[in-house]
């Protein structure tokens, strides 16, 4: 249990390298009591703990994800370090939006909305279930880990980025026909 | 429209800002230009956003199931912790509790035997000393002692009209407390006599006289022991005159000497005396023969006594030799000069100090 709970840096960037989705869980207990002190000492709540965990987890887990990604610290370290910036950001966030005049607040809402074109998640969810379990990966690992093509061949055993740019133009082709079989354009564009 | 495969290169590069200024600015254009595009781009993007949130949210529950396990895991712990924390101070408080009713009742139970034996000590007193003084009485008239000549020498001497020299009704003080004994010290009565004095140090002047009474009675041993003797109980004839006041020796001195009074001449021995002593020994007493005086010093200058099972303890006396007089069916002890009266009491009690001159005369 001990053993499952203490990771090594090299264990953890190779967990998440691989996909375990479980090592998250790791990173969430071996980081929550500094993270913890660090909000609440700022200012936070315990709330903010959890939100600033998960969102530090999630930039660790695209960083670490990619190829480039090289570790020169302690990786406690640096996720302090990530949490830090993003508590600091939000901090900034929440001082600005308390001086900012209510009539830009709701000027830049009414343009944020205008401009945000999203699918609702549950529809999302469906069309990705009846994509394939590799399309689902593919599509995944290009647009929210941020993996280039060598990175996703090399954990899907693609023989070679070819493959995954084919593959993947082919998924989006077929997400986009699913699309289409059952909702329309204002689905999207709300 | 279908988008390309280089459209959606063009789409994931603007997305992610991946183009030069002016790739944008073609890009943007062509947008503009070109609604299919525009609507392909759009649903591209809707799709991309959605993956990337459906990613999230799936990565997210996760975590949140850490962070549930955590929460619920430090709350299930921590109200496992203060369940068995409150479990173990209820279990304190009872015992405690209980512990102290114990007390109270040991305490109370213990006073109501010790009043009870003392009654009953009384009552076996009344009965020995009562033969004892018939037997003493048949035997001393033809038998006395050199004490006890002494003794009815100078009885008779008052009877005959010496009346200013009441003091010599009285034995000698040292004759009259012949086991006068020193109890040894004990070391825990020593500790616990210097905790008394931290505690003493620690009250305030404002220390009831309640408040000590229950202290006492919880730790007699706390205060400093000065001395514990037996001292025989002199026994005034409430019947006789004034000057026929005659004082007996206890039963016990009296059995004790008794023995060894045989074979010797009586004839000095005055029929006055044979006569007060008679007198005396008709009137029953209900106190034992000998009572053992135990002298403490009083911690907080408070002056009282307990009397429990033939046993006085008494604070704050200023002289650690006293005499003990039953009068009247009435325990009296002489201290320093003054004379208090003594009645059963399991729990430290005031003096009374007897201010009746008609007593003090017949106790001079």
């Amino acid at each position: 249990m001990w053993l499952w709970y203490q990771k090594s840096d090299t264990e953890v960037i190779d967990l998440i390298r691989q996909g375990d989705e479980e090592v998250l869980k790791v990173l969430y207990r071996q980081n929550y009591s500094m993270v913890r002190k660090y909000v609440i000492e700022n200012k936070g709540t315990l709330q903010d703990v959890d939100d600033l965990l998960q969102d530090g987890i999630i930039a660790l887990w695209k960083n670490v994800s990619k190829r480039e990604f090289r570790l020169e610290a302690k990786l406690s370290t640096y996720f302090f370090a990530i949490t830090k910036n993003l508590w600091l950001k939000q901090l900034r966030k929440v001082k600005k939006m308390d001086v900012t005049d209510t009539h830009k607040m709701a000027a830049n809402n009414a343009v944020d909305n205008n401009t945000i074109h999203k699918i609702d998640l549950k529809i999302i969810k469906n069309l990705l279930s009846e994509l394939g379990e590799t399309c689902h990966s593919i599509l995944a690992l290009f647009y929210f880990d941020g993996l280039d093509n060598q990175s996703i061949a090399e954990r899907l055993d693609f023989s070679n980025t070819d493959v995954v740019k084919a593959k993947k133009y082919q998924c989006l082709k077929k997400l986009k026909v699913l699309f289409y079989q059952k909702y329309s354009k204002e689905d999207f564009l709300s | 429209m279908n988008a390309t495969k280089d459209d959606i290169e063009k789409f994931d590069a603007y997305l992610e800002g991946n183009q030069t200024a002016e790739e944008k600015l073609l890009f943007e254009s062509a947008l503009l230009n070109n609604p299919e595009l525009n609507d392909s781009f759009e649903l591209h993007r809707a799709l991309v956003n959605g993956i990337v949130e459906e990613r999230e949210t799936h990565l997210r529950s996760i975590l949140k199931e850490q962070r549930s396990a955590t929460f619920i895991g430090s709350n299930t712990w921590s109200k496992k912790f203060t369940m068995v924390a409150a479990a173990i101070m209820l279990l304190g408080i009872s015992v405690l509790f209980i512990s102290y009713l114990k007390k109270t009742d040991s305490i109370n139970t213990l006073a109501k035997n010790k009043v009870e034996e003392t009654n009953d000590d009384y009552n076996e007193a009344e009965i020995s000393t009562d033969s004892n003084s018939i037997n003493s009485s048949d035997a001393t008239p033809a038998m006395g002692s050199k004490d006890e000549l002494n003794i009815d020498e100078e009885t008779r001497e008052i009877t005959q009209g010496n009346e200013a020299e009441d003091h010599s009704l009285f034995f000698d003080e040292a004759d009259v407390q012949p086991s006068i004994s020193l109890a040894p010290k004990r070391l825990d009565d020593i500790s616990e006599s210097n905790k008394y004095e931290n505690k003493e140090k620690a009250t305030s002047s404002s220390v009831s006289k309640d408040d000590f009474r229950l202290l006492e009675t919880e730790s007699i041993s706390a205060d400093k022991l000065l001395k514990s003797a037996n001292t025989a109980v002199r026994f005034i004839d409430t019947s006789a005159k004034q000057m026929d006041i005659v004082i007996v020796e206890s039963a016990s001195r009296k059995k004790d000497k008794a023995s060894s009074e045989y074979g010797k001449s009586g004839a000095d021995v005055s029929d006055s005396s044979a006569l007060a002593r008679q007198r005396a020994d008709v009137k029953k007493s209900n106190f034992p023969a000998q009572i053992n005086i135990t002298y403490f010093k009083s911690p907080l200058n408070y002056k009282g006594y307990s009397f429990v099972n033939n046993k006085i303890s008494v604070y704050g006396l200023k002289d650690t030799t006293s005499i003990l007089y039953t009068f009247g069916e009435q325990l009296y002890l002489k201290n320093a000069g003054i004379i208090y009266h003594i009645k059963p009491s399991p729990v430290f009690t005031d003096y009374i100090v007897i201010k009746e001159k008609a007593i003090i005369e017949r106790l001079k």
